[in-house]
């Protein structure tokens, strides 16, 4: 009987079990279908927090980094109450938030025991309460406001890969001369690559300032400069100068062009260009020699001769930089016959590259192009064989979640390369001089010059840390230059570690301060350096031949054009409105590596760039005038980036995470 | 080993014991009886309650990457064998740049109350 018992008990136990079980696993999938309430309500929470937040914004530009959001929702912790749909009350804990969205170390959140830190680096930690029903929850959710791209420009954007020998060692199937070698650029981050110029209606009522008005005004550049742009441009090319066209030597396809004028075309108009595909010009003057003219009398009166230089426009290396080379024997007068007699030839090369690359992706904007003006390009993306492109290539993106043919987004985009207002600076048209520091702190007691000048260096103080250069910044006759004086070039090629050859004639020196020039900004073999410093060019800044600096601290570069024919290491950020050409005049020897490394972001708004070469900016005493008839103009893309290494780095980007999206990277429940 | 003791056999169980024993067992019997399917039941409305609350959740992350317009039909029945189920969602416009969703997951061929989530995300991301 006992044993009877006993079984019944267990029978009625393992009942008992069974039936709590049930009730138990049908309590927690309630739970459950309340706890994953609680969270999307806690999106949804969290969605009220970033839409309020991006209201709560106002007006920025690139130099200045976001304000503190938290103060902005006192008084306004309620983020959701009594709604139609969606369920429940969440209210922030400001207490317990932390706003890490300026530092670049992670820090403690509210819930971290000692020594840990959760909270990223540029993040907030958002901590907020959800009632849903009797029950309470604590969120916490991990907010950044962050700038997603390395580069951003409207199309073309060219970025060729390497001319000459390949990266991998393999043998040089050109056969162009070393003078023609330049490193594949690389971009490590993503491209926002635009439809069309943003920035075409932006300051029309400043002279010269409108795409049309641009074109009349080319930008005055060295030969060294023009040369090594000249196979990157979007159009333009030399007019009364016969084309002959050669074979390609083993460069690619020979092209016979034929006619009185040659005009440069890339083939494509893609948005984004990877690697590929321009035409090298090989100038040739075919003088007549009169001992053959003699010998064969007037039977061969074509017969030809090739005088310097050997090629007209190729990239050049930094041992051509700086005078020498090609523009230092540029025709003279006395071998320049008439325009248009038939003595110059062009021989015209089509060369491919190779080894250019972008690592994480490309996304294609299809902003609205401005009323008659612009270029509009169709085409999404070209990448030419041996380079190549990592990522996803994403397709009618939407920047923010804005459509980009409405007006904020237009107008959000114009408000990211509109200058930073400057009118208000303190004015101090200080003077030239070979090496000039600018910084906040008093002038240290003794200066001297590092470059052992017998005059020093000026110093400019600016107390408010803030300076203002009024007119164009352009070394009068170009005095900054060999030919004023000195040439220091040993001494920087020393103290800066630069490339043999490399010709630096100067210093411009930013020490934790802004400096605004209300017009162009020349430099020409000139180091640019700064730390903790913002440079704005209200017109154009030309770096020609010159040596990048900026270290860890950073330096912001708004301009209006940029010209960059430099190397160097730049940690920043660089926002020219109109357009840039960045040549980083990559190492001549194999495996070539990019000269000119840029840590931060490009930002570039427009496609307004002409450029025209001045063979006086490379020394010579008076150009050649019909050299000069047969020099027109290039149309350069909306960025042609060549052997140039550009990395993504938020730390340098904390004025242009003003324009970057809130993005939730993470919702927890801590109680 | 230990011999049982002489005159110490088992007892026979009284008869008042084996009625309480009935007794028990006629109370117990019909409780077991109802406990048995009652925990089954149970069971199986956990289950489709966790089905049901994963399928919204499903559905409303879903619901980040479409691309909402006026027309969009999209309710579904989904068939996990041997249940089926009614997932409906509905967009409400919240200004200009929020939108609430709220998807409900109705358990057909039983009588469950539907599953309801509700949540406000911005109108559109990348799209």
């Amino acid at each position: 009987m006992i044993h009877t018992l006993a079984l019944i008990s267990l029978v009625l136990l393992a009942a008992f079990a069974l039936a709590t079980s049930s009730l138990s696993q049908l309590n927690l999938s309630s739970r459950y279908a309340q706890r994953t309430q609680a969270d999307y309500t806690a999106r949804a929470a969290m969605t009220e927090f970033v839409v309020r937040a991006r209201a709560m914004t106002g007006k920025h530009d690139v130099t200045s980094p976001p304000d503190p959001i938290f103060p902005k929702f006192v008084g306004r912790e309620v983020l959701l109450e009594k709604q139609a749909r969606v369920d429940g009350y969440a209210r922030l804990q400001l207490a317990k938030c932390v706003d890490n969205s300026g530092n670049p170390l992670p820090a403690r959140s509210a819930f971290d025991s000692a020594g840990k830190t959760s909270v990223p680096p540029f993040c907030l930690s958002v901590v907020y309460d959800v009632k849903l029903g009797s029950r309470s929850y604590l969120y916490e959710s991990l907010v950044q406001q962050r700038w997603p791209y390395a580069l951003v420009a409207p199309g073309p954007v060219l970025i060729p890969g390497r001319v000459g020998p390949a990266p991998d060692g393999s043998p040089d199937e050109t056969t162009l001369p070393q003078a023609f070698w330049s490193a594949p650029s690389e971009v490590k981050g993503r491209v926002l690559a635009l439809q069309t110029d943003v920035t075409s209606d932006i300051d029309e009522h400043r002279s010269g300032e409108t795409h049309a008005g641009n074109l009349v005004n080319p930008i005055k550049i060295s030969m060294a400069a023009y040369q090594a742009l000249y196979p990157y441009a979007y159009s333009g090319g030399m007019t009364g100068v016969p084309v002959s066209g050669v074979g390609s030597s083993g460069a690619g396809a020979g092209l016979n062009t034929g006619g009185a004028s040659s005009t440069i075309r890339e083939e494509s108009d893609s948005r984004l260009i990877l690697g590929g595909g321009y035409k090298i010009f090989k100038l040739v003057y075919a003088g007549f020699e009169l001992s053959e003219f003699i010998n064969l009398g007037s039977k061969s009166p074509l017969l030809r001769k090739e005088v310097t230089p050997p090629y007209g426009f190729p990239p050049q290396p930094p041992g051509g930089m700086g005078g020498q080379g090609i523009e230092r024997g540029a025709p003279t007068d006395t071998k320049l016959p008439p325009q248009g007699d038939g003595s110059w030839q062009i021989q015209t090369y089509n060369v491919t590259t190779k080894g250019a690359i972008v690592h994480r992706g490309v996304d294609l904007l299809e902003n609205s192009p401005p009323s008659g003006d612009g270029f509009t390009t169709q085409e999404k993306v070209t990448i030419k064989e041996g380079n190549k492109l990592n990522g996803k290539a994403r397709y009618d993106y939407w920047l923010n979640g804005q459509d980009p043919a409405a007006a904020p987004a237009r107008e959000r985009m114009r408000e990211l390369f509109t200058k930073p207002d400057t009118a208000h600076w303190p004015v101090n048209n200080f003077l030239r001089a070979k090496e000039i520091i600018i910084g906040k702190d008093p002038a240290p007691g003794v200066l001297k010059s590092e470059s052992g000048l017998s005059t020093p260096p000026i110093y400019v103080r600016a107390e408010t840390g803030k300076i203002r250069y009024q007119g164009n910044f352009e070394p009068s006759g170009y005095d900054l230059s060999t030919a004023a004086g000195q040439d220091y070039s040993a001494y920087y090629a020393q103290y800066f570690h630069l490339p043999e050859g490399y010709n630096v004639q100067g210093s411009l020196t930013l020490q934790d301060v802004s400096l605004s020039v209300d017009g162009n900004l020349s430099l020409q073999n000139y180091v640019l350096r700064g730390s903790k410093a913002t440079l704005i060019v209200d017109g154009t800044l030309t770096l020609d031949g010159g040596y990048l600096d900026a270290g860890d601290n950073g330096l912001v570069i708004f301009c209006r054009r940029l010209i960059m024919k430099s190397q160097g290491n730049f940690n920043g950020l660089i926002v020219a409105e109109k357009g840039a050409a960045l040549y980083g005049a990559g190492a001549a020897e194999p495996p070539g590596q990019p000269g000119l490394h840029i840590k931060g972001g490009l930002l570039i708004g427009g496609t307004d760039l002409l450029v025209k070469g001045d063979p006086t900016l490379d020394g010579a005493s008076s150009p050649p005038q019909s050299m000069l008839t047969a020099i027109e103009p290039l149309q350069m893309r909306g960025l042609m980036l060549s052997s140039c290494y550009l990395e993504y780095a938020p730390q340098y980007l904390r004025g242009l995470n003003n324009f970057g999206n809130f993005e939730v990277l993470a919702t927890e429940l801590r109680q | 080993m230990r011999p049982v003791a002489a005159g110490r056999g088992l007892r026979a169980a009284s008869l008042l014991e084996v009625m309480v024993a009935l007794g028990l067992l006629a109370c117990i019997i019909p409780l077991l009886v109802n406990l048995l399917p009652s925990s089954m039941v149970s069971l199986r409305r956990a289950e489709r309650l966790q089905v049901a609350t994963t399928l919204a959740a499903y559905r409303m992350d879903e619901a980040n990457l479409l691309n909402v317009g006026p027309g969009l039909n999209l309710n579904e029945e989904v068939s996990l064998p041997p249940y089926r189920y009614r997932v409906a969602r509905e967009f409400y416009a919240v200004g200009a740049d929020r939108v609430d969703v709220v998807v409900n997951v109705l358990l057909l061929d039983s009588n469950f109350p539907p599953i309801r989530l509700a949540s406000r995300m911005e109108r559109s991301g990348s799209r």
